[in-house]
């Protein structure tokens, strides 16, 4: 195919690969415990320190790591402050990252620079951003799978977690962390306000139609894989926004396995 | 001993819910935690479990204090709430904690009844089902204490008397030493040689069954404000 031929694509293709899979991983964790506002505080909030690496001359994607890795940390202190109202930790980093980015963008030069990470652009995907996307998606995902039984035991159960010896604060805390930087790889692809989508709305299609958790998992990398190659390619033919066409086309996939409802 | 709690108070500010709580329950015991709401019935199975901290006095499981460290997987916990009930996982994986020893899985599925479920969705079960699958869950680590905080809240007659009758098999033939609350009495008062009683001036006190008295089920139906002297066990009770 034409589209392989060029560097910049198999760039663009090799970094949606690791988006597909972490997002999901990470996303399916998010949905359980009931923290689907997480994404989009953590992806506004690295908007802010992509418009600082912009303004500094810094790499903005170490700019959106750094800022979303703080954000989740206060988003963990600001939980136990209000215990039981998580959304109220969200809210308030949410609200913190949006503010910043906003104030930070007015000393922006290039405005379309900070509009690219704000609806992605994946297709103007650096080496140094392809290696660093790769190397942490490869350590997101074997922490995953050497924590996937504390991860699933906490999302499903936290009180039985502890009791059953699991570290529950060390393990929420890991993948506070975990979080943070899938959302930071993952604003240049789709997009920081597009971002929380990709990591919902594939496991939301996979709750459709799995069978266990595990079979869950699988099927939301799936879809997560096929929104994000297919909405590569159709982008690339079709002239439009990657980040768009990728949550768009989850979206209609969501639907039309809503309209055919599993059985019991 | 199994459970043992010397002088276990506990309160929230100066409001004291539970007041020098001692009970002692053996080996093989099969114990009704009773009494009115708000008495503390689930906040004493919470500071057992260390869900709830701040007591004085102390209190030992299986003979170990548990104020240092505690190894609560030699414990089997059924919550009163049954949490999640549509998370998209399997019978199997929520025993198992995601993945672990099918051959164990089918055997405890068994015991509560529910041979043949181990594939079938948590989301696409009833009260009752889930809640054996709950008890299935709190034995597969082989443990030799069981707690339940009302585990047939919610659930119809039937699943009832099924879920009683599956704890008595776990006791009597097994020798499982279970500590449970409930406001279902009747349903579990044929199985059980212990009630624990908790009145709503914070003190306990603990009836061998046999040696209960027709003033001592009263008090258990009834909930009265206060105990009066007689009965097996007995507590004066100053309520100001």
């Amino acid at each position: 195919m034409e589209i392989f031929a060029y560097e910049f694509m198999q760039k663009a293709f090799i970094v949606a690969l690791c988006i597909s899979v972490i997002t999901p991983l990470i996303g399916g964790i998010i949905v359980l415990k009931g923290l689907s506002n997480m994404g989009e505080a953590l992806s506004h909030t690295a908007l802010s320190g992509i418009a600082l690496g912009l303004i500094l001359g810094i790499n903005p994607l170490i700019g959106a790591i750094c800022f979303a890795l703080v954000a989740a940390l206060l988003i963990e202190g600001i939980s136990r402050m209000f215990s039981g109202f998580s959304e109220i930790a969200t809210t308030v980093v949410l609200a913190l990252g949006i503010g910043l980015a906003s104030i930070l963008s007015g000393f922006i030069g290039n405005a379309a620079t900070l509009n690219s990470y704000m609806f992605g652009s994946i297709v103007a995907t650096t080496d140094l951003e392809v290696s660093l996307t790769v190397i942490l998606s490869a350590l997101i995902i074997i922490i995953y799978i050497i924590n996937y039984k504390n991860l699933f035991q906490i999302a499903f159960d936290q009180q039985n977690a502890r009791l059953n010896g699991i570290k529950v604060n060390t393990v929420n805390f890991m993948f506070m962390l975990l979080t943070a930087i899938t959302v930071a790889l993952s604003c240049k692809t789709v997009g920081a306000l597009i971002v929380s989508s990709l990591m919902v709305i594939p496991v939301a299609c996979s709750m459709r139609v799995s069978k266990s958790y595990f079979s869950g998992v699988i099927i939301s990398i799936a879809f997560a894989a096929a929104f994000t190659l297919g909405g590569l390619i159709i982008s690339y033919y079709w002239d439009i926004k990657p980040g768009g066409t990728i949550v768009l086309i989850g979206v209609a996939v969501l639907i039309l396995l809503s309209l055919f409802k599993r059985d019991k | 001993m199994d459970i043992q709690l010397k002088d276990v108070s506990f309160g929230y500010g100066k409001e004291c819910i539970l007041k020098n709580i001692n009970a002692d329950i053996e080996k093989g015991d099969f114990v009704a935690l009773v009494g009115s709401n708000g008495t503390g019935k689930s906040t004493l199975i919470k500071l057992m479990l260390k869900i709830k901290t701040g007591y004085t006095g102390s209190i030992s499981l299986l003979g170990t204090d548990i104020s240092g460290k505690f190894d609560y997987r030699k414990i089997g916990y059924v919550a009163q709430k049954p949490v999640i009930s549509h998370f998209p996982a399997t019978v199997y994986e929520v025993i198992t904690g995601s993945k672990g020893d099918m051959s164990r899985v089918k055997e405890l599925l068994k015991t509560v009844s529910l041979e043949g479920f181990e594939k079938a969705l948590i989301g696409n079960l009833s009260g009752g089902q889930l809640q054996k699958t709950f008890i299935a869950r709190a034995l597969y680590n082989n443990p030799s204490l069981l707690i339940l905080d009302e585990p047939t809240v919610g659930i119809d007659h039937q699943s009832t008397l099924s879920i009683c009758k599956i704890l008595n098999d776990l006791n009597k033939k097994q020798g499982m030493t279970i500590l449970m609350t409930t406001h279902t009495f009747p349903y579990i008062e044929s199985y059980i040689n212990k009630v624990l009683f908790l009145d709503s001036c914070g003190h306990a006190a603990l009836y061998k069954s046999s040696e209960m008295t027709e003033e001592d089920m009263c008090r258990i139906y009834d909930h009265p404000r206060k105990f009066h002297k007689g009965g097996a066990a007995h507590k004066s009770c100053e309520c100001s």
